[in-house]
């Protein structure tokens, strides 16, 4: 059960980046600043953290990277892949189907 | 985000067992990324030390970045995941596959030199001098060049990747036995045409031949652990200077 409570949470990053992704291309740092004003700074994770996640799920085909210098200074611009499309479904369901399950819960311990 | 600080989380994640392809691009990633958010804090109207501590502390911990990256099990290098089969078989089989296609290259080398050249009847041997030397040539290397090589590489390999030591000696130890034992055996024809060219690899049974074998073996070790004792030297990590607020 550790596990599964361990993958909820953690899922969340990988579930933000590939939902910010799945709309438009971004670099690093442009998708911190969408994460926090989509979470309107609900969630603040360590910006630089953000990286181990992106290549993860590029090593991984959920991810497509293509770099460009910009001002002498490389960019590395991520987007969603189909697969990673896929994958955004899956996880939004889980999450839909477990937020449901906690509001549920959370919602009788409210009326009891 | 200060060079020293980026050299440190640099060692970390290659101890870690990040590939070193993986950290570089981390690093450039998070160096780029300190950079804007520094410039952000700067434009909000941020002194300088303020606007750094800000962005530093924006960026998360090493520590925690650290975390993030083991989480990923595909940024670990293969020598990481599977370091029995990367540092003591892939060697191994690597020297055997050399010396097959050294083995081929010689067969190739001395076939031609036997059908393009009509050797003169008052040579010893049907072939002509530099089929001869050519093949003598890939011969010397697949016995004492290969092992050395691939033990070179496995030896680089390990100290890029901050392997422990206990596999890669293990590879290197065996490779090295592997190319000492080894025999390439050529029997040439001779130019009144008697006999045909014909050239076998195998292992040596010679027991005659120990000391040979103890000799080849040692060199090749001796090479390697000295290449991997330097490579340790030079490649050795920056240490956590003491910053000024340490006293």
């Amino acid at each position: 059960m550790a596990g599964r409570a361990s993958n909820f949470t953690s899922g969340v990053s990988e579930l933000l980046i590939l939902r910010l992704l799945s709309e438009r291309e971004m670099y690093g740092y442009e998708l911190a600043k969408a994460v926090q004003a989509v979470t309107r700074r609900e969630i603040r994770l360590g910006e630089g953290l953000l990286y181990p996640t992106l290549h993860g799920l590029e090593l991984g085909g959920l991810l497509r990277s293509r770099r460009e210098s910009v001002s002498g200074r490389p960019r590395i611009y991520y987007r969603a892949t189909a697969a990673g499309r896929r994958r955004l479904a899956k996880l939004t369901e889980q999450w839909r189907r477990a937020s449901a399950a906690v509001s549920s819960v959370l919602g009788e311990k409210a009326h009891a | 985000m200060p060079e020293r600080e980026l050299a440190s989380l640099k060692e970390r994640l290659l101890r870690g067992g990040i590939a070193p392809k993986q950290v570089e691009r981390l690093l450039l990633e998070l160096r780029t990324h300190a950079d804007a958010l520094l410039e952000e804090e700067i434009s909000r109207g941020q002194p300088l030390e303020t606007a750094r501590a800000l962005a530093r502390s924006r960026l998360g911990s090493d520590d925690e970045i650290l975390a993030k990256a083991l989480e990923q099990h595909a940024l670990r290098s293969w020598g990481a995941r599977w370091p029995v089969i990367v540092c003591a078989l892939v060697p191994p089989v690597g020297l055997l596959a050399l010396s097959v296609g050294a083995m081929s290259a010689l067969v190739a080398v001395a076939s031609l030199g036997q059908r393009v050249n009509h050797t003169p009847a008052s040579w010893e041997l049907g072939v002509w001098p530099w089929a001869h030397d050519g093949t003598l040539l890939i011969a010397w290397l697949a016995l004492y060049g290969f092992p050395v090589l691939c033990s070179f590489v496995l030896v680089r390999y390990a100290v890029t990747r901050r392997l422990r030591l206990a596999w890669p000696v293990v590879g290197v130890l065996l490779t090295a036995a592997l190319g000492a034992w080894t025999t390439f055996t050529v029997a040439w024809p001779r130019a009144d045409g008697r006999g045909q060219l014909s050239a076998g690899i195998g292992l040596s049974t010679d027991w005659d031949g120990l000391m040979r074998f103890g000799a080849r073996w040692a060199a090749t070790v001796t090479l390697a652990l000295g290449l991997y004792l330097f490579l340790r030297r030079q490649g050795r990590p920056v240490r956590k200077l003491p910053s000024p607020s340490d006293g």
